[in-house]
């Protein structure tokens, strides 16, 4: 029912039922928040979005009030702003004055409000609460010390992710966001999506960086830093570039990295190809040994990790199949090294990507062989721009050139995987090409009409049907593979898992982005790129035909097999 | 140890999150504070995140994760207290056994817990060592009482 | 009691009492109950205060040498393990009836007197100790030579009500609560009115919640009950988390049926079938006498499925909580029962939409729920009847501090504050002059001399620009200072604050920095820190405004309402802090300043070696002097020196 509010004098519809905050912000009103998230039950814990409601006592929060007909608001009375300035300048009372030092600098949404507030001058004076940062993770650092307690981190770990890896330790003045017994990340349950980096406010979340030991690297006569570009970073870039549909992504940063000092720049994408191609040839043998439940994509670092941790009894359905980052690292050090007469151990590989579980992925155990690492250092996409912006490059006056053989290239689906679906699809695509009699039939893989509510498909080959789902966040696939367990179907025998909302367009080493713009602009950057591609599928790509034309199995000869079996392990660490 | 925590955790046997705080009094109330160990066993038991426990187990005052002292000083710090002299006790107490609100001293021996009003106000200011009461102490009073327990201990093999 | 099997008792109570309408009127079931209730006994009933304060005071003790005593002289008595009547400082209290003689009550009975006590009252002698008074009866002789105890000056000026039966019969006897007139009103709520009425009824009688907010519980009632939901749930808040306060424990020990039976009315009136005792773990001993009532009402089939026959379904459950201030807030309480965080959530929606577990919930603290049944029993009318135009009822308070007599109190509302402390207290303890009251920690407020006439009402309160708070009432003398005071309500919110939102979290953590800074001296000032001590204080005001104005529970809403209360009352004090350096009651320690009387000094040199800044001059033999601007004011000095040389300016 719609109903009419009078904000600053001013009427204005709403509909019943809404908060207070979407109805002003929809009319464009602006509300400065820190605890609200967009999906998520207001908590009303920042109390930022106070507002002065005529005939109320005290100031409401407009996150949690709904709207009442004919109330009078005042967004911007006195009392209002007195009230807003003096909680960013008590949060800023117990805040490291470090923002020149600080890597969030410019990207602080506590930053942003005391400018917006007109904070000019220190007003409380005081103690700082003592806290320790923790670097323990290979993944995620925390500085608990930049924390405002929002609850933001704290929610999405447990209600997305369902990890709750980190929560509110002890009470009042020194409540602190922190892992259990505060023994540190390293020992937590963490999945190190990097979920909780995306939704801080501040710096209290970052990547543990690898910048500098890039950086170090490029600066070593000795060692030859060979950079994995995963597409969906170049798409990403794309984004904050604001580049233009169909120029070339990778040829920019392959141009922009060589001027870095880079020994070659790969297509991460190439190996992502190897992947899925891999992948549906598991896939094939699941389903031909008739082993129970469907396989599980493997390709996330965050659901494998979670699957160790959480969902041991699902270990033999993850696909036994190693991820694009370790797969290329691996062909880099064997394969690339042999025949071009190189010392692995002088060669560090850099994975580019948008994820932050990559980095813990890339120091896992069974990812390192006799001390040489498949991949050396992982820099996220905010790693990325720093690094660029440290060597002085500007994107714009950077001429594309083309990235270096042997990987140089991927298919349309490279691109596709970044978003929810488009692993299933290349999955299924790849199944249909070694079972279906390509003259007779043809490849069709139909969106359901509401991908909110159902995400999965059936896949027709021959006279059979397969059933090929996808979810992003960990609760989503857990909620679904409950479902089907309790409904006892076997219907499905694919299940694409991202741990990250939407897949790696909504990874936790993309660019800090509020909301789900962002995501959805990477997501279209991919597909411009699949319209114009000519390697429609992983197959079609000419230099994975290559590939498999040489290592039939699938598997190139020598040190590499051990390489490249992918290993699970049950886990242990804090539930 | 193990088959006693075996019996807490039969009591609730419904395994459900409202059990939580009544299984780690209950705990607490055997082992005298809430280990590691036992606060994993309590999440494998309840299917509650170890952190999750942790969180609100820090969030009480009553929750302990280190044992109490041999003398266990409560020192009741309410309204009453406060206006005769219970601070200053605070602050000697804190002097003499080196340790603060909630800590227990490298010995064992005693641990301190501030406590709001034990509901004796007239006899203020009062704490509990042990269960027992000791009423209307004054500075004096309380160097005393520390130094026979320490006597007490030292005549002891 | 008499030789009647429990069960035919309980058939009786059950049969012939709760379920006949009829019973008021029949003269001849009263014999009976006076034995049940414990008015009349067939042999020597001996009642020792045992609550909390009864048993601090050594009532334990006592208890045993009564024990050892009554079998060594092998007399039969009955000997009851009593509630407290009030006057806490009494303790412990020995109450003593012999057959067909009032009961006798005495104070201050420590093991040592038991004997000579007992020796002469046996006998029918009246013993030359300190005694309250006899008990007036009609049925019962009377004892010569001794006052009433009802016109002692500690009762006299009370109206007990909610009072009524603590102190005077066996907490965990569910017969004698019975016989009392108990689940009367219960059993005739469910077989006589629908949950509507009774929260019309309710309304109607104008009783506000105690707990502070002072917001109509019929109201509040009926909001659940218009509630559609398959489940809702009642909630009896006996946190009771105010440092200053024990009266809802008191009553709770002493009288735990009262408790359960309002908690039964309460959870019909709002449609629901489940209700909560939360209380505080700690508290041992009201939730063994508690639970102990509810098992004993179980048995009486008065709890549980299909009540008495009616069709009824009622379970109450002791929920034992952890300890957080803040759990006496709503909807940390409910979270707290839901085994979380006691984390407050924003209103709306209120927890009589979504509360415990989202169902609709009603919470409602002990002192509020004890009217219940009275109200029921004796109707609206008789509930207004007392009180003032605004608050109706009686008001219960924890009297302390500098007072005479101390306890647990209950007055009309409309009495005023200074009768409570002269009429009722009995005036200072102290030599020292009054100079304040302090209600609650919640309310922050104080009662200055030039108030005393205010009553104790809602709305009186208000104009005076105070609170009521939740029924601390503790009376300080010029000894206390008021700047020491409020720092320590300000360290008390700031340490029981839960952390969730920015102005009580970090607001709080802000202002007691300004008050310890106004209490202490630095040990090195500087002079950007006078600079910002200055700053502080000028932001106090603001800032505690902004706290007020924003926090998101009414913890965190009253966290400055101390400092506010004491700069309004008492700004002499507050700038002789600040710009004096001095703390007139001598509180503050760190503000004394120290000098040497050379006359006395003898020069041992024992201050001089001890003091830790080094601002101790003089050589051995010869008086030794004190350079103010090093010392620091630790007194250490002070405590060193044998010869009381040392001063204190």
């Amino acid at each position: 029912m719609e109903i009419q509010i009078d904000v600053n004098a001013k009427q204005i519809s709403a509909v019943e039922g809404e908060t207070l905050l979407t109805v002003l912000r929809k009319h464009g009103f602006k509300i400065p928040t820190m605890c609200h998230m967009n999906r998520f039950s207001p908590t009303g814990a920042c109390r930022l979005c106070v507002v002065e409601v005529e005939g109320k006592r005290d100031l409401i929060t407009s996150c949690s009030y709904p709207v009442e007909q004919g109330m009078k608001v005042r967004t911007n009375s006195q009392r209002v702003m007195r009230a807003r300035k003096s909680l960013v300048e008590l949060l800023l009372s117990n805040h490291p004055d470090d923002c020149l030092y600080c890597v969030r600098n410019g990207h602080c949404e506590l930053q942003w409000l005391a400018e917006e507030m007109n904070v000019k001058e220190r007003k409380y004076f005081g103690e700082k609460n003592a806290t320790y940062p923790d670097y323990s993770s290979t993944s995620v650092a925390r500085d608990p010390a930049k924390c405002v307690l929002c609850s933001r981190c704290v929610r999405i770990c447990e209600e997305v992710q369902l990890v709750t890896a980190i929560d509110f330790i002890s009470r009042g003045n020194q409540t602190k966001v922190n892992s259990a017994f505060n023994q540190g990340l390293n020992v937590s349950s963490c999945i190190h999506c990097g979920q909780c980096i995306q939704v801080c406010p501040t710096a209290a979340l970052t990547d543990i960086s690898h910048v500098e030991k890039v950086q170090a690297a490029l600066g070593n006569p000795r060692q030859k830093v060979v950079f994995l570009i995963n597409p969906g970073a170049s798409a990403s870039m794309a984004v904050e570039l604001k580049w233009k549909p169909g120029e070339n992504l990778g040829g920019r940063l392959a141009a922009a990295l060589r001027s870095c000092g880079a020994f070659r720049v790969f297509d991460m994408g190439y190996a992502t190809d190897l992947h899925i191609v891999e992948e549906a040839r598991m896939l094939a043998t699941h389903i031909r040994a008739g082993k129970p439940g469907p396989m599980l994509s493997s390709c996330c670092p965050a659901w494998v990790r979670y699957v160790e941790e959480f969902r041991s009894d699902l270990l033999d359905n993850l696909a036994p199949v190693k991820s694009s980052q370790q797969f290329l690292g691996t062909l880099v050090k064997t394969v690339y090294a042999h025949e071009n007469k190189l010392d692995a151990d002088t060669i560090f590989t850099v994975g580019v990507t948008p994820c932050v579980a990559n980095k813990y992925e890339a120091s896992r155990e069974e990812n390192t062989h006799r001390g040489i690492s498949e991949v050396d250092a992982v820099l996220t996409v905010r790693e990325l721009f720093h690094l660029l912006r440290a060597y002085g490059l500007e994107m714009k006056q950077i001429d594309e050139e083309l990235m270096d053989e042997p990987f140089a290239t991927s298919s349309a689906f490279a691109y596709k995987v970044n978003y929810t679906g488009g692993k299933a699809e290349a999955v299924a695509r790849e199944l249909f090409r070694i079972w279906a009699d390509s003259d007779k039939e043809t490849f069709k893989f139909n969106l359901p009409k509401n991908q909110a509510i159902k995400r999965e498909t059936r896949v027709k080959i021959g006279e059979r049907e397969f059933g090929f789902a996808w979810v992003s966040s960990i609760e989503e696939a857990d909620s679904y593979l409950r479902e089907i367990a309790e409904e006892g179907r076997d219907d499905i025998h694919y299940i694409e898992v991202m741990a990250c909302l939407g897949g790696c367009a909504g990874g936790g080493g993309q660019p800090i982005s509020r909301g789900f713009e962002k995501p959805l602009a990477r997501k279209r950057i991919c597909q411009d790129v699949e319209k114009g591609h000519s390697a429609k599928s992983a197959w079609e790509h000419a230099d994975i035909r290559a590939y498999y034309n040489k290592n039939k199995t699938g598997r190139p000869a020598g040190q590499a097999d051990e390489w490249l079996e992918a290993r699970f392990r049950e886990r242990t660490d804090l539930k | 140890m193990e088959s006693d925590f075996q019996q807490v955790f039969e009591q609730f046997p419904n395994k459900r999150r409202e059990d939580l705080i009544p299984l780690l009094q209950h705990i607490q109330d055997i082992h005298g504070f809430l280990s590691e160990e036992i606060i994993k066993k309590v999440g494998t038991y309840l299917d509650i995140s170890v952190n999750k426990i942790y969180g609100v187990a820090t969030f009480y005052d009553n929750f302990r994760f280190g044992p109490v002292g041999k003398y266990h000083i409560r020192l009741c710090h309410g309204t009453a207290c406060h206006v005769s002299g219970a601070g200053t006790l605070l602050k000697e107490l804190e002097k003499i056994l080196r340790i603060k609100d909630g800590e227990t001293d490298k010995q064992g021996l005693f641990s301190l817990e501030v406590v709001s009003c034990i509901g004796a106000c007239g006899l203020a200011p009062l704490l509990e060592i042990n269960e027992q009461y000791y009423t209307n102490i004054t500075l004096e009073s309380l160097k005393e009482l520390l130094v026979s327990f320490r006597e007490k201990e030292n005549l002891l093999p | 009691m008499s030789s009647e099997s429990t069960q035919d008792v309980r058939n009786f109570l059950v049969d012939q009492i709760l379920l006949d309408p009829g019973r008021d009127a029949a003269v001849a079931l009263k014999k009976q109950l006076s034995y049940i209730s414990g008015d009349r006994v067939h042999k020597p009933m001996i009642y020792v205060g045992m609550a909390t304060c009864g048993r601090i005071a050594g009532a334990e003790k006592t208890f045993k040498a009564i024990k050892a005593y009554l079998s060594d002289h092998q007399i039969d008595a009955d000997l009851v393990e009593g509630g407290c009547n009030g006057f806490c400082q009494a303790e412990p209290i020995v109450d003593i009836q012999l057959p067909g003689k009032a009961r006798l009550s005495f104070s201050h009975i420590t093991d040592d007197l038991v004997q000579p006590l007992l020796d002469d009252v046996l006998n029918n002698i009246i013993p030359d100790m300190p005694a309250l008074g006899q008990y007036r009866s009609q049925l019962l002789q009377q004892w010569e030579q001794m006052p009433f105890i009802d016109e002692h000056p500690y009762f006299k000026h009370q109206h007990k009500v909610l009072l009524e039966l603590c102190g005077v019969i066996d907490p965990v006897s569910v017969s004698a609560y019975i016989a009392k007139g108990g689940y009367w009103a219960f059993t005739d709520t469910i077989s006589r009115y629908t949950p509507a009425r009774v929260c019309d009824i309710i309304e109607n009688s104008g009783l506000a919640g105690r707990g502070g907010g002072g917001y109509s519980t019929g109201k509040k009632w009926r909001l659940a009950l218009q509630t559609t939901s398959d489940q809702k749930y009642f909630v009896c808040n006996a946190v009771e988390s105010d440092p200053g306060s024990y009266m809802n424990r008191a009553i709770i020990e002493s009288n735990p049926h009262r408790l359960i039976e309002a908690l039964l009315i309460a959870t019909y009136a709002i449609g629901a079938t489940k209700a909560f005792i939360f209380i505080r773990k700690e508290f041992k001993l009201a939730i063994e006498r508690l639970e102990a009532a509810l098992e004993q009402a179980r048995a009486y089939g008065i709890t549980g499925h299909h009540i008495l026959d009616s069709g009824v379904n009622i379970e109450v459950v002791v929920k034992k909580g952890a300890r957080a201030f803040v759990c006496g807030e709503e909807t940390a309480l409910n979270s707290s029962i839901e085994g979380k965080r006691a984390m407050p959530s924003s209103k709306p929606p209120y927890p009589s939409e979504s509360g415990l577990w989202s169902k609709p919930t009603i919470v409602n603290n002990v002192e509020t729920l004890f009217n219940v049944p009275l109200i029921m029993r004796n109707g609206a009318e008789w509930f207004q009847s007392s009180g003032t135009d605004i608050s109706k009822g009686t008001k219960l308070f924890t009297l302390s501090g500098s007072v005479k007599r101390y306890g647990t109190v209950e007055v009309p509302m409309g009495t005023t504050f200074g009768d409570i402390l002269d009429k009722v207290g009995g005036g200072m303890s102290s030599d020292k002059e009054f100079k304040a009251i302090v209600l609650g920690i919640n309310s922050g407020s104080y009662i200055t001399k030039d108030i005393l006439d205010t009553q104790v009402d809602f709305d009186a309160l208000k104009n005076v620009g105070a609170a009521l708070g939740s029924g601390a009432f503790v009376v300080l003398d010029q000894g206390v200072c008021m700047v020491d005071l409020a720092r320590f309500f300000t360290a008390f919110f700031k340490k029981e604050s839960c952390g969730k939102c920015i102005p009580c979290r970090e607001g709080t953590a802000r202002m007691l920095e300004v008050m310890e800074n106004a209490t202490s001296r630095p040990s090195e000032n500087h002079s950007f820190q006078t600079l910002e001590r200055f700053k502080g204080v000028m932001q106090l005001k603001g800032l505690a405004a902004v706290i007020k104005d924003t926090s998101l529970c009414s913890l965190g809403k009253s966290s400055p309402n101390a400092i506010l209360n004491t700069l309004k009352h008492f700004k002499e004090e507050f700038d002789t802090h600040l710009f004096e350096r001095k703390c007139a009651a001598n509180v503050c320690t760190d503000l004394r300043i120290f000098s040497i009387d050379v006359e006395a000094c003898t020069g041992c040199t024992a201050c001089f070696k001890k003091c830790p800044v080094d601002a101790i001059i003089g050589s051995p033999r010869y008086p030794h002097f004190i350079v103010e601007e090093k010392c620091i004011g630790c007194g250490t000095c002070y405590d060193v020196c044998k010869f009381n040389a040392v001063l204190i300016k």
